[in-house]
């Protein structure tokens, strides 16, 4: 019997009694709906997230910051930190998928005044690279130059927010503020990039020259983070594990002693802090195992019914010739008929579902190609596991038997 | 020689006690004839019918069928020995509710490994006269059009022997002389026939008769003049046409 003709006689058995083929159904279709959901909201966060890497990280650079400390952007008191200037270089030279090295020192708490206006923010000193490692560009006057590095130049740019809160509408550009009670010439105002992954403001900063920073300011010479620029980011994981080898290494650290520093990757960071679909994923995942799991025995129960009503059609069918395997291939077809149906109903009201909670819930989500291979194979796995049993029953009837009954 | 049973036993499990359906009965049959077997309830004509049909095996003894010793073959020989040469028709029909009349008469064709041009199963309907019904429902024919689908599809595959199992059983007289004049003209056309019946007037319609009691032959004759369902049709009292 051709693969066409099973399916025939499949579809002739369910259209007979269609309210029994759709209860077979529910069950199916609601769990493959959840599956839908979970995947496309899955594949969703996923492109939020590479998303979200290039506009909070820019390139996605490894990210060495002193000490251990969370997520690396809370910079801290770099006084206190290890973080040498020699790492940096030691990265540069002896990694060799590091293309080049920003150099970042940071320090809370600043205060800056513009004329009457006087606020406190979070002052960072970068190499000049900085701005296009981290993809970050000013939306007025000009980015820091070689030349305010090697002059330590007293000029800084402001964060979105800096600027807003210190200038209101005055065009900040070409104004001197005090910063430390030191004067510096507003070079730039940066792009606002909004909240960072842990809910803070992303544009609460002032950035001025490193050499700036360190001999003007501070006279400190460590570095609170190092950002490594990758040549190629697929080996972003192998990378990271090289660069924390190199800095065990400088720093001595061996065996199970804590380290002092914290290798990061941005997309590390971002994953983190994308949790809320993390547990709606879960909820779903229990929701799609117990529908399945119940459809599944409702499958089986009723194909179980349906085959003792049906055993005179399987002593007929076994009279003009149908084979054991026959049989069992004719009941396993209408199980995996119904399982492959209702797949397609799930995916169908899955995928609709999805778009509802884009729209609803300002969730990202994509159906994609791997929706409807997982529906597809989780109707095809349930459909067989629930539907063999009752195939095998079918099939084991005795003809004479199974002509006998009424 | 198309049946050639040499010793045959049935035996059943009934509460603990073997029961002999069938013990040792021997029987042949040539091709090309038509052969009635009769007995009252009990007498063994079931089992018989089932292991001619080749649903049941022998318990021991030998049942050849064309030469193929049936008793040696598995499950799917077995079903493939049904579904090419023998032509089963039941008491009550056994058409699928849910087939239109051709799609029954086609029902083997799936099982078979034998290739037909398509056109096949509406021939067989036209050998039994059902060629403008070909897609009613069984639901929509009367009992006797519903034998004569089941008839057309026993002959789809061209088997070697047609088995009946009391096929006018179920049928009032016009329709019962109806199946049985199909018979006896397939017979003519050299088809082998076996009729099992308890009802004296429809074996006399075959050339033979077998006769069992307690699963053994008790009587084994020609019969000397037959029945002929076409003859008795047309001396039946006019009535409203039942096609």
């Amino acid at each position: 019997m051709t693969f066409a003709m099973t399916m025939r006689e499949a579809r002739r058995a369910l259209t007979a009694n269609k309210v029994r083929t759709f209860l077979m159904m529910a069950g199916v279709i609601i769990g493959i709906a959840a599956l839908t959901v979970i995947v496309s909201v899955g594949q969703g966060a996923k492109g939020q997230i590479m998303g979200r890497v290039e506009k909070m990280f820019g390139r996605n650079p490894i990210m060495v910051t002193a000490f251990a400390r969370m997520e690396g952007m809370r910079e801290m008191d770099i006084s206190a930190s290890t973080l040498a200037p020699e790492d940096a270089q030691a990265i540069a030279k002896e990694i060799a998928n590091v293309d080049q090295v920003a150099l970042v020192q940071s320090k809370s708490g600043v205060p800056v005044k513009y004329h009457d206006q006087s606020i406190t923010t979070e002052l960072f000193g970068v190499t000049p690279n900085w701005s296009y490692i981290r993809m970050w560009d000013v939306t007025e006057g000009e980015p820091l130059g070689e030349s305010d590095q090697s002059g330590a130049a007293r000029v800084c740019l402001l964060g979105a927010t800096v600027a807003r809160e210190l200038f209101g509408d005055v065009d900040p550009v070409g104004e001197t503020v005090r910063i430390e009670n030191v004067n510096f010439k507003v070079k730039g105002v940066l792009v606002s990039k909004g909240a960072n992954p842990r809910g803070g403001d992303f544009d609460d900063r002032l950035i001025i020259p490193i050499s700036t920073f360190s001999r003007r300011l501070y006279n400190v010479t460590n570095l609170s983070q190092v950002l490594a620029l990758l040549k190629d980011t697929s080996r972003m994981e192998q990378t990271s594990q090289e660069v924390t080898a190199l800095m065990r290494e400088r720093h001595q650290i061996t065996g199970a002693k804590q380290d002092d520093f914290g290798v990061r990757t941005a997309s590390s960071i971002v994953q983190f802090a994308s949790g809320t679909q993390q547990t709606l994923s879960l909820f779903l995942g229990v929701v799609a195992a117990i529908s399945l799991l119940v459809g599944g025995l409702v499958i089986m129960n009723i194909m179980l019914v349906s085959v003792s009503e049906r055993t005179r059609e399987i002593g007929i069918r076994r009279a003009v010739g149908a084979r054991r395997r026959d049989i069992l291939r004719q009941f396993l077809a209408e199980a995996l008929a119904v399982t492959l149906a209702g797949g397609l109903f799930g995916v169908l009201i899955g995928a609709g579902g999805a778009m509802v909670l884009s729209a609803a819930k300002d969730m990202p989500t994509t159906v994609s190609w791997q929706a409807v291979a997982v529906a597809v194979a989780f109707s095809t796995i349930i459909g067989i596991v629930f539907g063999v049993q009752p195939a095998r029953r079918a099939a084991r009837l005795h003809p004479v038997e199974a002509l006998r009954t009424e | 020689m198309i049946i050639e049973m040499q010793e045959v036993t049935r035996v059943y499990e009934m509460g603990g006690q073997r029961v002999p359906a069938v013990n040792g009965l021997s029987l042949q049959v040539e091709a090309g004839e038509f052969v009635a077997i009769v007995g009252p309830s009990g007498s063994g004509k079931s089992t018989l019918m089932n292991l001619l049909a080749c649903l049941d095996t022998p318990t021991s003894g030998t049942y050849r069928l064309e030469g193929v010793e049936v008793g040696k073959l598995d499950d799917d020989q077995l079903s493939l020995v049904r579904n090419s040469k023998i032509g089963l028709v039941f008491q009550s029909y056994n058409l699928l509710s849910r087939m239109t009349a051709l799609e029954n008469v086609e029902l083997p064709l799936l099982y078979g490994t034998a290739h037909h041009d398509g056109k096949a199963a509406r021939r067989a309907l036209e050998t039994v006269g059902l060629g403008d019904r070909t897609h009613y429902w069984p639901s929509q024919l009367s009992g006797g059009q519903q034998q004569r689908v089941a008839i057309a599809r026993a002959l789809i595959n061209d088997p070697a022997m047609v088995l009946a199992d009391e096929p006018t059983g179920a049928l009032d007289t016009r329709s019962g002389l109806e199946v049985m004049e199909i018979f006896q003209r397939l017979n003519r056309e050299g088809r082998t026939i076996i009729l099992v019946t308890h009802e004296q007037a429809i074996a006399e319609h075959a050339r033979r008769v077998i006769s069992l009691r307690d699963g053994q032959v008790v009587s084994d004759e020609p019969v000397a003049h037959s029945r002929q369902a076409q003859a008795e049709l047309e001396k039946l009292p006019a009535e409203e046409a039942k096609r």
